[in-house]
């Protein structure tokens, strides 16, 4: 009778139940497998031999019953030391609630103690805000932007966090090259470059599964990049020569984020469906980024003004030894300047300087120059701003007509 | 009206967590045995083993108003108790001077004094040699299934293997074991 050797560990197991239970003899057990003798019967031996010597490790007689005794009454003991279940009674109330009092009293402590590591946490957090690279608070304020991300679960979220985060990243770089830091600028650029990268990945991705909403996050990204593209054009132009190609890189990274996103955009809507509409945003851009003059070598102060109307706006620029950043706007076109109106698109003042208006998309207010901080253009207009701008009438807008310079005005 | 033999483990241990000392009593009249050969094969002195029996039942008693059925099976945990009263019981030895260790050397004579010597039998120490040059599983499994005379199921309870791994180990055990013995 042939087996399998995987079995031999069943067939011992059945050989030596039926020795040991008595129902057995090795020689009877060892008759039913012929072929396994050789292999079993050395096995049943040493099985038999190891429980052949069982009887050496049997307790004393008396020892079960003696030892049971013991343990009962040590037991019987135990259980006596024991409480009985308290019943109610004010005193025990009283008592219990004396003894409470120190576990709130610890309570308290921790609960302190948590609040105090709260605010500590939170007013570090708070001072990290406004760091710059080389600054002791600033990995914290990565850290944070890192929870930001973590926490937040949406790509739409995330693309708009970094997008936020590539703008905290300009500011600094306006701050290194005006605070002379420029050991800082390198890595700086760098996180920028990932930054936007990162955010225009999640704008695809968005893209991808639902173009809805990928539309307007398109539309701000490339918007914050144009205005970062203006800043950086300027702030190349403002450092020194040997520090140039690194916030040139810094250029070329924010303008390859505006191709990508109108590309991005033109594949999401037809270009077709929109009416084509002016823009005087690039008008500005032209006129503040060709009348600054950087001093050579470090830029101490930009002051840049803004003049003219919404229909005559001039801009000019100049650079002064102070260590003042100054921007005046007057006035700014509010949001009665954009045409709602189809103009004829042979009206349109063309934009002299990149980025150029997209035909099909109307200018949106956040377009418009204007101050952030140092010399970025502002999304948001002043209130000097709004009381120079012209009031529409219900069947003309008015429309960028620069007067200062040879640009075709726009007729109605 | 039911005799206490009568019952399951799981009633009597359910009597005992209530406080009947006599309910624990049964359980420990049940198992004394095969938990006493399971520690004197590992140790020389009987009454080492003796004392140690009731100290692995009094900590069983001690840890029974946590224990739950559907956790292990009782055996498992009274095994399980047993090895660690084992290991307290090396420790507390080694502290006092002597090196020993459940799994490198754990029958050594404790008290290696002449009178307790005499009591040794030479048969005794023999298989404690043989037993003691296994693989501490080998030699749990053997002392299990043919001192303790514990069945494969519950072997394989005690051990935390399933029942299949206990008949392989088994069979290993039992070669290694013929190999000492054909070598003395």
């Amino acid at each position: 009778m042939a087996s399998a050797p995987k079995d031999i560990e069943k067939i011992l197991q059945t050989c030596l139940d039926s020795i040991l239970s008595g129902r057995g003899t090795i020689e009877s057990v060892l008759a039913a497998y012929p072929d396994l003798e050789d292999v079993l019967r050395p096995q049943i031996e040493a099985a038999l031999w190891i429980n052949a010597r069982k009887k050496m490790f049997d307790p004393r007689p008396e020892f079960i019953s003696e030892s049971r005794k013991r343990l009962e009454s040590q037991i019987q003991k135990e259980l006596a030391k024991k409480p009985a279940p308290p019943r109610f009674t004010l005193q025990g109330f009283l008592q219990s609630l004396q003894e409470r009092r120190f576990a709130y009293q610890v309570a308290l402590v921790l609960i302190l103690l948590f609040a105090f590591i709260f605010i500590s946490v939170s007013g570090v957090a708070y001072a990290a805000k406004e760091t710059v690279p080389g600054d002791i608070l600033y990995p914290v304020k990565l850290m944070q932007e890192r929870v930001e991300v973590t926490f937040t679960l949406s790509n739409k979220g995330k693309a708009q966090l970094y997008t936020g985060f590539a703008q905290r990243r300009l500011l600094e770089i306006q701050v290194l090259v005006l605070e002379g830091r420029y050991e800082y600028l390198q890595p700086t650029i760098s996180l920028y470059e990932d930054q936007i990268g990162e955010a225009i990945r999640l704008v695809n991705e968005v893209a991808r599964n639902n173009d809805s909403e990928a539309q307007p996050l398109a539309t701000q990204l490339e918007d914050t990049l144009s205005g970062q593209t203006m800043v950086l054009e300027i702030l190349s132009k403002a450092v020194p020569q040997n520090r140039k190609a690194e916030i040139d890189k810094a250029v070329e990274i924010s303008r390859d984020g505006v191709g990508a996103m109108q590309e991005l955009r033109s594949n999401i809507t037809p270009q077709s469906t929109i009416t084509p509409s002016p823009s005087i945003t690039y008008t500005n851009t032209q006129t503040l980024t060709s009348t600054i003059t950087p001093s050579p070598g470090l830029i101490q102060t930009i002051t840049a003004s803004l003049t003219g109307s919404p229909t005559n706006l001039t801009t000019s620029s100049s650079v002064t030894p102070t260590a003042i950043v100054q921007v005046t706007l007057t006035p700014t076109p509010a949001n009665t300047l954009i045409p709602t109106s189809t103009p004829s698109p042979t009206n349109v003042p063309v934009p002299t300087r990149t980025p150029s208006p997209i035909p099909t998309q109307p200018p949106a207010i956040t377009e418009i120059p204007s101050p952030i901080a140092t010399v970025q253009p502002s999304d948001t207009p002043t209130p000097i701003i709004t009381e120079k701008t012209p009031k529409p009438t219900n069947t003309h807008r008015p429309s960028p007509q620069p007067t200062n310079t040879n640009r075709p005005t726009e007729k109605p | 009206m039911p005799k206490w033999q009568d019952l399951e483990d799981i009633q009597l241990i359910a009597i005992a967590k209530n406080g009947e000392a006599e309910a624990f009593g049964v359980l420990y009249e049940r198992y004394a045995e095969s938990i006493f050969r399971f520690l004197y094969v590992r140790l020389s002195n009987r009454l080492d083993a003796e004392d140690l029996t009731n100290e692995v039942f009094m900590r069983v008693w001690r840890s029974l108003s946590g224990y739950r059925e559907q956790g292990i099976p009782f055996l498992a945990f009274l095994f399980r108790i047993a090895r660690n009263a084992l290991i307290d019981h090396y420790r507390s030895v080694s502290r006092s001077g002597e090196k020993v260790s459940i799994d490198d050397n754990p029958v050594q004579d404790l008290h290696p004094d002449a009178g307790e010597a005499a009591m040794t039998s030479l048969e005794h120490q023999e298989v404690r040699e043989v037993l003691d040059q296994l693989r501490d599983d080998y030699r749990t499994v053997l002392v299990l299934r043919f001192l303790s005379e514990l069945s494969p199921d519950e072997t394989a309870q005690v051990m935390g293997r399933s029942p299949g791994a206990v008949r392989v180990l088994q069979h290993r055990a039992l070669t290694a074991l013929r190999s000492l013995i054909e070598g003395t």
